[in-house]
């Protein structure tokens, strides 16, 4: 570190790194340069307003095992955008950017590489440095807004310079480089969560905290401001402020610009009130934990896609967290999905991608549209407006969902996850609306079958235990049942005879509490040969018990609660008159006391593969009601 | 979901139903009955069923048809 006075005031000012060549004075904003042991003042920059962002000049962290510290901040701005570049001094000796735009952040840890011909490619141009492909993703003028701290060039407040952003996708990296370098340097980084680089000294928030991030101790920051509406003087709550770019007056639904000057924001009145106030299912303000993660409603706005003259609506809570950024929450038909905003593409994503692979999951086109913005209320980081519009494509697997949204200016993807209803209702339900968004209705594009894994495991283990009852019931039936036979016999049948009647012998049924008997015939005589009549005779009280035959020249049938007493069993083979003669035919009988009932076995062992059938036919029945709302649903 | 679940309780349910039955041994009955003379009880094999249907030859069918009381 290199310590000097500040030209303008005195005050001492510090150089944190062999390479930073300037540094921002912090007791009057100069920009103090160094050249050898003389130091310089450049004029001022203006102060660091204080926006909600968690880093701070003197944080540190890590990647990987180097460590770092934040040793200088620049923040820049174009119209409608601002972004900061946090300076980095590495442990190793090494340097970098951590860059912070709309709470995404993206890191710049390796040494730049040159570009030949990068700094003249426009949007959407293919280059190639080394091995990687890269596409221009913008290339625009960026004001210097502010600085702090100590920088590796000198800056000057409201200077102007151009630069081109970048990704390539396929290697998941992003990059960034100063059009006016000669040769330009292309800066290669890639996207990062503050929560995985080890954070220490972020600044703390009134009514905030972060089980990953470590604040330093100190007072806490306001995260607030109180505006005032142009148009109807309503008190507004400005809950994002250095990153709200507009606001929609809760109370007039007027359209408000935000201006920050210094560490306070103006609302400026851009379009007057159309007197449609409209509440959105969660309340601005609304604070409430989802997955761990505290999360405050700053903003919402309903939008609605056209399908075969039916408008579909749904409507989308931008939420807000000061160390971890946005998310949306969105709302359509009572499903739920909370929203992240990818920094980059999937990897192979194209216009007209049927699939995508992303995150070791394969993703299916499900419904292409355009979106119009119909309602707005609260903050939003961007230009929103109703009637603004944008084709959307959304794809899905389950609980799953990736979406892009195209307009002529950008291209942004987003990944959600299904949230259960009811997740959503303990977090943000309050007495007066305790489920808000109402009951889901219909199956949502990504809501989770229910029918998945789980439940086979279910399905299988229900089978399983129905097969092992059967079983049990099964010998449970062995075990209580007598199953004796009583009588048995086989005759020779008469092959010219048009009617024969065959009985057993005489034999005892005791008395038993069990007084089930089965009658099982058997012939060999077709049917259109002859019929076999079956018939039981209690010799001792006259009562004949007669057998149907169900149709059938080989049938069984069951007697319940027959007497005891002497019996015999009587076959009787009628034939049509004038029949041709039959040889080698034989008929027989079987008598079995206590048989037991072979149906109150079998029935509960149908029911295990009714487990399977059971878990097909729903699992079938809830993705037939998924796709039948898509691009691709089945053709009745 | 509500499927297995529904399921899993009517399987229980029959389980219990088709144990108890098994246990104080219930069977269906098949049979139709009707009491014979004396005459009949020291001859069985004179026995001729009142119900037609039980008795003679009948041209084939292929269900069970005809029912206990067809022809009495």
């Amino acid at each position: 570190m290199i310590s000097a006075s500040c030209p303008s005031c005195s005050a001492p000012v510090a150089f944190k790194h062999a390479s930073a060549l300037a540094t921002i004075c912090p007791s009057c904003e100069s920009t103090v340069v160094r050249s050898g042991a003389d130091v310089k003042s450049l004029g001022k920059v203006a102060k660091f307003a204080r926006d909600l962002s968690p880093l701070q000049v003197g944080a540190s962290g890590a990647v990987g095992k180097r460590r770092f510290e934040v040793i200088g901040a620049i923040r820049k701005g174009r119209p409608g955008v601002r972004w900061t570049e946090w300076f980095l001094s590495f442990s190793d000796g090494g340097v970098g950017w951590l860059a912070e735009a709309n709470a995404m952040w993206e890191l710049y840890d390796k040494p730049p590489v040159p570009a030949p011909g990068a700094a003249m490619a426009d949007p959407d141009d293919k280059i190639t440095v080394g091995d990687e492909t890269w596409i221009v993703r913008e290339r625009e003028v960026a004001r210097v807004l502010a600085a702090e701290g100590s920088l590796p060039f000198p800056v000057v407040g409201g200077e102007e310079g151009e630069y081109v952003d970048l990704w390539a996708p396929a290697e998941g990296l992003v990059g960034t480089l100063d059009a006016a370098d000669d040769p330009p340097m292309l800066w290669r980084g890639q996207p990062v969560e503050l929560a995985d680089l080890k954070l220490e000294g972020v600044r703390a928030f009134e009514g905030w905290s972060d089980s990953v991030l470590v604040s330093r101790q100190g007072p806490e920051i306001t995260g607030t401001r109180a505006l005032r509406c142009p148009n109807c003087s309503g008190a507004i709550t400005l809950r994002a402020p250095g990153a709200a770019q507009k606001i929609v007056c809760q109370y007039c639904s007027s359209e408000l610009g935000i201006e920050d000057k210094g560490d306070a924001s103006q609302a400026i009145l851009i379009r007057e009130a159309e007197k449609r106030l409209w509440k959105p299912p969660l309340e601005l303000g609304a604070k409430a934990a989802l997955e761990g993660v505290p999360w405050q409603v700053i903003g919402a706005m309903e939008r609605s896609v056209t399908a075969y003259g039916q408008e579909y609506p749904w409507v989308e809570h931008l939420l807000f967290n000061p160390y971890r950024g946005y998310r949306y929450l969105v709302v359509a038909d009572g499903h739920w999905s909370l929203v992240k905003p990818m920094p980059l593409p999937p990897k192979g994503a194209r216009v007209d991608s049927m699939t995508i692979r992303h995150g070791g999951e394969k993703f299916q086109h499900f419904q292409a549209g355009s979106a119009r913005v119909k309602k707005v209320v609260g903050e939003f980081t961007w230009e929103v407006s109703q009637g603004d519009v944008a084709s959307t494509d959304d794809y899905v697997a389950p609980p799953k969902m990736l979406s892009v949204e195209r307009t002529a200016e950008e291209t942004a993807w987003s990944e959600g996850v299904y949230l259960p209803a009811e997740q959503v209702w303990a977090a943000f339900g309050t007495k007066a609306n305790a489920q808000p968004g109402g009951s889901p209705k219909g199956v949502a594009p990504h809501q989770p079958n229910p029918y998945g894994a789980l439940a086979f495991t279910r399905a299988m283990v229900q089978g399983g235990v129905l097969f092992a009852a059967g079983l049990a019931l099964l010998m449970l039936s062995n075990l209580v049942t007598a199953n004796q036979r009583v009588a048995e016999a086989t005759w020779s049948v008469d092959p010219v005879l048009s009617e024969q009647v065959m009985l057993t012998q005489e034999f005892t049924l005791p008395e038993s509490k069990r007084r089930n008997l089965r009658l099982l015939v058997g012939s060999t005589v077709t049917s259109s040969e002859g019929i076999v009549h079956a018939a039981l005779l209690n010799l001792d009280t006259g009562e004949a018990y007669l057998i149907d035959d169900k149709g059938s020249q080989n049938y069984s049938s069951t007697l319940r609660d027959v007497s005891p007493g002497r019996y015999v069993a009587r076959l009787e083979l009628a034939r049509p008159a004038g029949s041709t003669a039959i040889t080698g035919r034989q008929v027989g009988l079987k008598v079995i006391r206590d048989p037991g009932s072979p149906m109150l076995v079998w029935i509960p062992l149908g029911f295990a593969p009714l487990s399977l059938l059971f878990y097909f036919f729903g699992r079938s029945a809830f993705e037939t009601k998924r796709w039948a709302n898509s691009d691709h649903a089945p053709e009745s | 979901m509500g499927h297995l679940n529904f399921h899993a309780i009517l399987g229980v349910g029959v389980l219990i139903v088709c144990g108890a039955l098994i246990s104080v041994g219930w069977v269906p009955h098949e049979a139709v009955s009707e009491q014979v003379s004396q005459t009949v009880r020291d001859n069985p094999a004179s026995f001729r069923s009142s119900y037609v249907y039980y008795t003679g030859w009948r041209t084939p069918t292929t269900g069970s048809g005809g029912g206990y009381s067809s022809g009495k």
